[in-house]
């Protein structure tokens, strides 16, 4: 009996099919480092807008996707947690990349699907919306992208 | 054995470069809110809405609070509630019938600034010590009294009532990134005989952060 639990156990643990993760290479990205200017969503403290301060940028995205060619894979953009608190990001797309919305901590998909050309590049107005009582200082926002490959 | 172990700390080195010099981030550099301080007491200006972004404009009006002592009860000690020019009812925080004027008069304003700690002062000046009529009689401003109330509030209110000291007197603090509002009912304290006449005066807030 113990020995059939313990293939049951492996069995189980098998994932459906292997995925391997890899960051890729955005060096080309313009620009590769920008600075934001925050305000106030509203300059009057109230309910609807809380404390929340935003800004936006125009920033073009050329994601080097050669070592994955002819493949399938599902590209994410990420951002790490803040010392900030939560800081959200949503963009809009030209429409080679997925627009979407990303909370830091976590990833959002940007592509999906086969691997035809050694660049994906596309153009996104990124809104950064953040706790304004919190942001007292320049923070840095890393963002970065993975693929997920099969 | 021994020649090999170099060739491997090279290999390692040179991967680990490849790896170093291969930016896979872009930055943004976000920068904190900018400062802002509004006050407004009486009537006041807003543009737009809250949920739109609203923005606090200038407003000049400068109200006038007044009341005419009947001449049988001048200097009774009956206080004798003023009444107010101003039209503001309605809270700009979040379009709440706060106030009810003509006999109460809104004040209220934030102080907008990044982080959670600092203070704004409120206070008041009087423009004289006394109140005058054209014929240079005098009133006291320490005369005229305020009480602080609100529709639907409970406890403390955030302006307190008091008492003009014909000087300059603070009234209350403002946490930052809060907003503070009351009304205030004003009142002639009415204690001594004065001559008859129309006295006036002038006293203007201030809201203040370092």
């Amino acid at each position: 009996m113990r020995v059939a639990a313990a293939l049951l156990a492996i069995t189980l643990a098998l994932p459906a099919a292997a995925t391997t993760t890899f960051r890729v290479d955005d060096s080309l990205t313009l620009p590769s480092e920008s600075n934001q200017a925050m305000k106030w969503r509203s300059l009057a403290p109230n309910r609807t807008a809380g404390n929340a301060v935003e800004g936006t940028s125009v920033i073009t995205i050329r994601l080097d996707t050669s070592p994955w060619l002819n493949r399938n894979g599902k590209i994410y953009m990420a951002l790490g947690e803040q010392p900030i608190g939560q800081v959200s990001a949503e963009w809009t797309t030209q429409g080679r990349l997925l627009p979407g919305q990303l909370i830091s901590g976590n990833r959002t998909l940007v592509y999906s699907g086969p691997i035809k050309a050694r660049t994906i590049e596309d153009t996104i107005a990124l809104k950064i919306t953040a706790d304004g009582r919190r942001l007292v200082a320049a923070q840095r926002l890393q963002f970065y992208f993975e693929i997920d490959v099969d | 054995m021994t020649r090999s172990h170099p060739s491997s700390a090279t290999l390692l080195a040179a991967l680990l470069c490849a790896v170093a010099t291969t930016a896979v981030a872009y930055t943004v550099n976000i920068n904190a809110g900018t400062r802002a301080i509004y006050l407004q007491v009486g009537n006041g200006s807003f543009t737009g809405t809250y949920s739109g972004g609203g923005t606090p404009g200038n407003n000049a009006t400068i109200n006038k609070v007044s009341v005419s002592v009947p001449a049988a009860q001048v200097g009774n000690g009956t206080a004798q509630q003023m009444t107010s020019d101003s039209t503001q009812a309605v809270s700009f925080y979040d379009n709440y019938s706060f106030c009810n004027p003509p006999v109460q008069v809104y004040i209220g304003g934030f102080y907008r600034l990044p982080g959670t700690t600092g203070t704004a002062t409120l206070s008041v000046s009087t423009s004289a010590a006394n109140l005058v009529d054209a014929a240079g009689d005098k009133i006291p401003f320490t005369q005229i009294s305020w009480a602080s109330s609100g529709n639907g509030d409970t406890g403390t209110e955030a302006i307190p009532g008091g008492t003009f000291t014909g000087g300059t007197q603070t009234l209350t603090t403002f946490k930052v990134n809060t907003w503070n509002e009351s009304c205030h009912t004003f009142s002639y304290l009415n204690a001594s005989s004065v001559a008859a006449g129309t006295y006036t005066g002038r006293a203007t807030y201030t809201l203040s952060a370092p």
